[in-house]
């Protein structure tokens, strides 16, 4: 027994030390920053067509089916709804607080479909519609918060205390999608319609910046008939910043 | 105990990574790594080093003469035992997560580390000092932080007045790059605390606190001899609402006095970790064990920590046996499920881990059990029983793993369906049905 402990105990110190990489974010006056201008294009061939999604409830107010946002490609290849960001900071500009983050709920759809946002701040959660919504959250299929919202032009706020990329849904309808990713730095973005993102007040110096995408390869539906996709996709480039320049960095697609 | 040591390993590997969001919902806790409450078992456990010679500071050995004269009595001390343990903190500034939280902390670590104490990020409690009864303790303190700091040693009573720690009462406060040596005897046997006493409404509840544990040779023999301190959290001062601690600079902080007034404390902590469901306070016993738990309070509010399907042998309150307690548990103890315990007060209890399963020792003022007013958190810990085999194949019981406690060594509790109910999709149950 005396063995077993010691064993599970190890294993935690292990763990532990693998763990202790946490690091904290310091907000500091950024003097001479440069800009990463990053440019998510799809480089898969022909666009993938996706079926729109099928409405199970509430027909009256969401309409019988909704466009599919899983891929989103503009004019030039640009791919929106993906998100930008560099992955490891450790000090920087400051965190702007006290504005909220929005995410509305309108004809049964998430707006926006993909969105960031700092740990520590508040999300503003807004249903616009005459039906019962839900707003169930989580990361890696961990729970994170799960509200319901019964009435029309209601709004709850929650602040986001863990980091992470989170799935958003509705159990009331499950067509409902959405995603967020949650950071400790204020250093990341999503891609517009021309799949461009900018971050910018960067302190000079190199950094991994990373590109996320939902995945738009359907694999199968969960018991409630919700779209199962694929491994959301990750790109990483390691860039230069210069000191009050512009980095570009490129990710495709395929 | 390949497969079990596998799947530990591998289910915290895949803990840390970003999963699927499109991954399915697991059963059980998201444990991402275990808290066990601090070993405090003897002097080895702690950082403290036996050195050789005497008393260093006159304080110390007018501590070690006072020993002699109140050697006997009412309230008898003991004498220096001729050993001399020695420990080094430096006072630090920190940062420390609760439960998502992060916070500016002020924090004792050991000599040397920029981060630490009891957890790599954080640092809140500071190490543990550990002693036999009659050792000559010498704590040396560096203050490398931008603040004023003291010690003081809170229960131990062979001490010089000049080394209590209060600020321009006892002593002057030790400055930015300033240093100052502690040596008290170690007595009376039992649970003790040190914490700063500059500005102490203040340093406190930033974090510069910890336990003294004084061992004695007529101390009741147990299997585990374990530390849980409480706190509280008020996350007003936290790093997301902009809150920065104020410095020496700040003429002590008189103008700002964090917490001016009893904070309104959302989170709670025992051993500087709010239960999350990815980091909870464990317990692990095996059956048969006696285990002593020796709570302290360092925070401003009264808590009342209720161990289920257990039974609470009161021991010792502030370092001094409970009568009719005299080493040795019986049916005659002062007896109890739960520990009262308000602000500053040490209590040890022992209990006998004569059940099985997985049971929660938590405050019982429910509000303290969250984090944020989101149950379950806070002052929750879990007494996991384990075993080594089951049925001649592999560990099993409280088995921690990634996903959660082990659903099939400790199944849990099913409600049933009412029979003839029914419910229509927003799950209300029609008049009928409850009929």
């Amino acid at each position: 027994m005396k063995k077993f402990s010691s064993l599970i105990f190890v294993s935690c110190l292990v763990i532990t030390a693998f763990a202790s990489g946490a690091y904290a974010y310091d907000e500091v006056d950024v003097a001479d920053g440069g800009t990463i201008m990053g440019h998510v294009i799809w480089k898969g061939g022909p666009v993938p067509k996706l079926d729109p999604v099928k409405v199970q409830k509430n027909q009256d107010v969401c309409g019988n089916e909704k466009p599919s946002e899983a891929i989103i490609v503009g004019k030039d290849g640009g791919v929106k709804f993906a998100v930008g960001y560099i992955e490891k900071i450790e000090k920087g500009k400051k965190i702007v607080r006290g504005q909220n983050t929005l995410l509305t709920q309108k004809t049964c759809q998430f707006g926006p479909h993909v969105f960031t946002i700092v740990k520590g701040t508040d999300l503003d959660v807004l249903n616009s519609d005459p039906v019962l919504h839900n707003i169930n959250t989580a990361i890696g299929g961990i729970q994170l918060f799960n509200k319901g919202q019964p009435n029309k032009d209601t709004s709850i706020t929650q602040r986001v205390r863990k980091l992470g990329q989170v799935d958003v849904t509705c159990d009331s309808h499950t067509h409902m999608r959405s995603y967020f990713s949650i950071f400790d730095h204020p250093y990341h973005a999503t891609t517009d319609d021309n799949g461009v993102f900018t971050i910018d007040n960067v302190p000079p110096g190199k950094y991994t910046v990373k590109a996320w995408h939902e995945s738009w390869k359907v694999t199968g539906k969960d018991d409630d008939g919700r779209l199962i996709y694929d491994k959301p996709v990750e790109l990483s480039q390691e860039v230069t910043v210069p000191a009050k320049g512009t980095a570009h960095v490129n990710f495709e697609l395929k | 105990m390949k497969k079990f040591l596998f799947f530990l390993i591998a289910a915290f590997a895949v803990a840390g990574l970003i999963a699927s969001p499109a991954m399915a919902f697991k059963p059980g806790l998201p444990v991402k790594e275990i808290r066990f409450l601090i070993d405090v078992s003897d002097t080895s456990k702690g950082i403290g080093k036996y050195v050789e010679g005497g008393a260093k500071t006159e304080s110390g050995k007018w501590a070690i003469e006072q020993a002699k004269k109140i050697s006997k009595g009412v309230d008898p001390m003991p004498v220096w035992n001729g050993k001399t343990i020695e420990y080094h903190l430096d006072a630090i500034e920190n940062t420390q997560d609760i439960a998502g939280v992060e916070f500016p902390t002020w924090t004792f670590v050991p000599k040397g580390m920029t981060k630490g104490g009891q957890y790599p990020s954080g640092g809140v409690p500071g190490p543990s000092i550990i002693a036999n009864e009659g050792d000559l303790v010498r704590i040396n303190l560096r203050n490398l932080s931008k603040n004023n700091h003291t010690i003081h040693i809170h229960g131990p009573t062979l001490i010089k007045y000049d080394h209590d720690g209060t600020m321009n009462v006892a002593q002057v406060p030790i400055k930015i790059d300033q240093e100052f040596t502690y040596e008290f005897v170690a007595g009376p046997s039992g649970t003790h605390i040190y914490h700063c006493h500059v500005n102490a409404n203040e340093h406190m509840d930033m974090g510069l606190y910890g336990a003294i544990i004084i061992h004695s040779k007529n101390d009741e023999k147990v299997d585990q001899d374990l530390l849980a301190i409480l706190d509280e959290w008020d996350s007003l001062f936290s790093k997301e609402e902009g809150f920065k601690p104020t410095t020496a600079a700040d003429k002590q902080s008189a103008s700002v006095g964090h917490p001016r007034r009893l904070a309104g404390y959302n989170l709670f902590t025992i051993n500087g970790n709010a239960w999350t469901d990815e980091y909870p306070n464990v317990v692990a016993v095996t059956p048969g064990q006696k285990i002593r738990t020796r709570f302290i309070n360092f925070g401003n509010w009264t808590h009342n920590i209720h161990l289920h399907g257990h039974t609470l042998h009161w021991i010792a309150w502030d370092g001094r046996n409970v009568y009719p307690y005299n080493n040795k548990i019986s049916d005659k103890d002062m007896r109890s499920d739960s520990v009262a315990i308000s602000p500053g007060e040490r209590k040890d209890y022992i209990f006998e881990a004569n059940q099985d399963g997985r049971w929660v020792w938590h405050c019982h003022l429910v509000p303290h059990a969250t984090n944020d007013g989101v149950y379950h958190g806070g002052l929750l810990q879990a007494v996991v029983y384990l075993h080594p085999k089951k049925d001649g194949k592999g560990p099993y019981g409280g088995v921690l793993d990634g996903s959660g406690i082990d659903l099939d060594a400790y199944p849990l509790g099913m409600p049933t369906k009412i029979p003839g109910t029914a419910s229509n999709d927003d799950g209300i149950i029609t008049a009928s049905a409850v009929k």
